[in-house]
């Protein structure tokens, strides 16, 4: 099938102004500026089918809103070729924002003085909505991200979660082919978050509407991606499956128990003690030495448990040990 | 298709309304400043011994005053402000999302503005104007060649104000050239004192500045004081600016975009 995005080498420097700290060089820096160059992507290379959910993972400062940024025509590249839906994005602007819907967690994107309803409504008309069409999409979308209630409420009286939620729903409204959004869970509620992911694959099964997702949040790329692409210091260090990643790199479990009393002489085949509290220890499991369930029966039969919690290996984690099989 | 436009002005009025009573604030200082100038110049007049200053009779002088404030309220423009609090918070990015011309957006925008203000601030002020201060309705021609050339002023202090507003892709803050633009504007453009009051040197280089066409000029079509030569020279020189300026808004523009860099995430 044809491809949705194409990209091509793409690079991007930033350019700023070195400044230190006082305010002697602040006056310096009035007469000669020092430029600084910092290099954001360092010619990455991918391409997403129509359809795909594709989460877009790595650390803080690893050039994914960068990335985002260029694809949604918000900036212009330093180097490198990019084509989406048959559009280059930085060209024709007008036009090709018609055919995207952005979400960026981080900025506000709806008028701040006033409701959301006034946005959506502006959204229904620059983007020519029918308004029966409007009218039941809009409905549907109030109904499953849950905002009946404050939509009339202006925007800045809103929390940060309620404007995240209405967010999504103005740049969706227009129900665009391709979907970037960045870090969109950022300040949602657990429930929230579960309804926000239905509401993507829906979206998605429904329309056939394709999403690229930055997040921090795994849960929200082990429900939505099958396919990542970790990106790190403006490289792609990763592009392929989940399932692969997975069953490479999270074969380990990280368990954080709490006991009524002290924990004296816990030993579990591939259970490796990271810290080891007065009445808790941290531990990690290696998955293919030993099943969870088979470590938490242990825990209960043998200790009074208060409380035990399962986490995932971090992200970061998986990344750096990429990264250094790749040296 | 004009739903596109109109929805954009909507979105101005609708926010307007939030700032409603900053608007019936200006209701009483406006006829306070007139109630000054009233007096001061009344002094003046009286001082001088002269029933006309500088073409002007004190009637006159008083309704370019009052006029003037009119004019100050179609043409305020706080687009400079938008951009220099988008560019630094990359709020910008939200605008540049929707699928409209920014330029056109904003301007409507404004137009939203000057609708609510038309009516909550001008109308009544010209009622209370009329009644305290004696001011002159002109007829309905006059009135017409008036209203146009306002248009024209709005959309010359717009460019303005974009002007200013672009420069923020370079300078980021741009808090002082803003306030200097605003008291500059104002001041070539007779919002302070009619250009006639002064010296024919600089008469001479104010018709071929912009600035006269944004406020002197279009109070004197108020006042009667244009031939129907003399005004289609004004809405000449008016096109032609916003020819001007707006070439220059296209190529700043070119640039500026290039440089957005989306700041902070
Ligand atoms: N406007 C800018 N000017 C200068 N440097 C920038 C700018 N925006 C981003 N950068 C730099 O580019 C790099 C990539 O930033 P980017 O925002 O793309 O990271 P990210 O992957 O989205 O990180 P995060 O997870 O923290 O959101 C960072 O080192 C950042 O400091
Ligand atoms: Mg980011």
């Amino acid at each position: 099938m044809k491809n949705i995005i194409e990209v091509r080498n793409l690079k991007k420097t930033y350019k700023t102004h070195e400044r230190k700290s006082g305010i002697l060089n602040a006056i310096k820096s009035v007469f000669a500026r020092k430029h600084r160059y910092d290099a954001a992507l360092k010619g990455i290379n991918f391409s997403i089918e129509p359809g795909e959910i594709v989460g877009f993972i790595g650390p803080n400062g690893a050039g994914k809103s960068t990335t985002i940024k260029i694809l949604a025509g918000l900036l212009y590249p330093s180097d490198g070729e990019v084509q989406v839906l048959d559009f280059i994005p930085w060209k024709e602007r007008v036009k090709y924002v018609q055919n995207i819907g952005v979400v960026f967690g981080q900025k506000i994107q709806l008028w701040w003085d006033l409701p959301p309803l006034d946005t959506f409504e502006l959204h229904r008309d620059l983007y020519k909505i029918p308004k029966e069409k409007f009218e039941k999409r809009l409905k549907f979308m109030i109904k499953i991200m849950g905002v009946s209630k404050i939509i009339n409420k202006p925007v800045r009286d809103l929390s940060l979660g309620e404007r995240m939620k209405c967010q999504t729903i103005a740049a969706l409204l227009h129900k665009p082919k391709l979907v970037f959004l960045d870090e969109p869970t950022i300040g949602l509620d657990a429930v929230a978050k579960e309804r926000y992911r239905e509401f993507i694959l829906s979206t998605n099964t429904r329309f056939g509407t394709t999403f690229l997702i930055t997040t921090h949040d795994m849960q929200d790329i082990e429900k939505l991606c099958k396919r990542i692409i970790i990106i790190n210091d403006g490289r792609i260090v990763y592009d392929g499956p989940l399932k692969e990643i997975k069953e490479k790199y999270m074969t380990t479990k990280i368990l954080d128990i709490k006991f009524d009393g002290r924990p004296v002489g816990f030993k579990h085949k591939g259970c490796e003690i990271l810290k080891r509290g007065k009445y808790g220890l941290k531990v990690v499991v290696d998955l293919s030495k030993s099943k969870i369930n088979e470590v938490i029966d242990y825990l209960i039969k043998e200790y009074e448990v208060v409380d035990i919690n399962i986490q995932d290996t971090p992200i970061e984690e998986i990344i750096q040990r990429i990264y250094k099989e790749k040296k | 298709m004009i739903n596109k436009y109109l929805a954009s002005i909507r979105m101005g009025f609708k926010d307007m309304i939030v700032y409603r009573f900053h608007l019936y604030m200006s209701l009483i200082t406006a006829p306070l400043s007139l109630l000054i100038y009233y007096y001061l110049w009344k002094s003046i007049y009286s001082y001088a011994g002269q029933a006309i200053i500088n073409g002007f009779t004190f009637n006159a002088l008083i309704t370019y005053y009052a006029i003037n404030t009119i004019i100050g309220w179609f043409v305020y423009s706080e687009v400079d402000a938008w951009f220099e609090q988008n560019i630094i918070n990359g709020e910008l990015i939200a605008d540049l999302l929707i699928p409209v011309n920014l330029f056109s957006h904003y301007f409507l925008v404004h137009r939203g503005y000057s609708i609510f203000g038309l009516m909550v601030e001008t109308i009544p002020f010209l009622f209370i104007a009329k009644l305290v201060f004696n001011i002159p309705i002109p007829g309905f021609w006059i009135l017409m060649a008036f209203i146009l050339a306002l248009f024209f002023a709005v959309v010359l202090e717009f460019m303005i104000s974009y002007i200013v507003g672009l420069t923020a892709f370079w300078l980021k803050r741009i808090t002082g050239i803003r306030k200097a633009r605003r008291t500059i504007v104002l001041f070539l453009a007779g919002g302070m004192l009619p250009l006639s009051f002064f010296p024919q040197w600089f008469q001479d280089i104010s018709f071929f500045l912009p600035f006269k066409y944004i406020r002197d000029a279009v109070v004197n079509i108020w006042l009667g004081n244009y031939e129907i030569i003399g005004m289609l020279q004004i809405y000449l020189l008016q096109i032609l600016w916003i020819g001007v300026l707006g070439y220059i808004i296209y190529l700043m523009w070119k640039r500026a975009s290039k440089r957005f860099s989306g700041a902070g995430t």
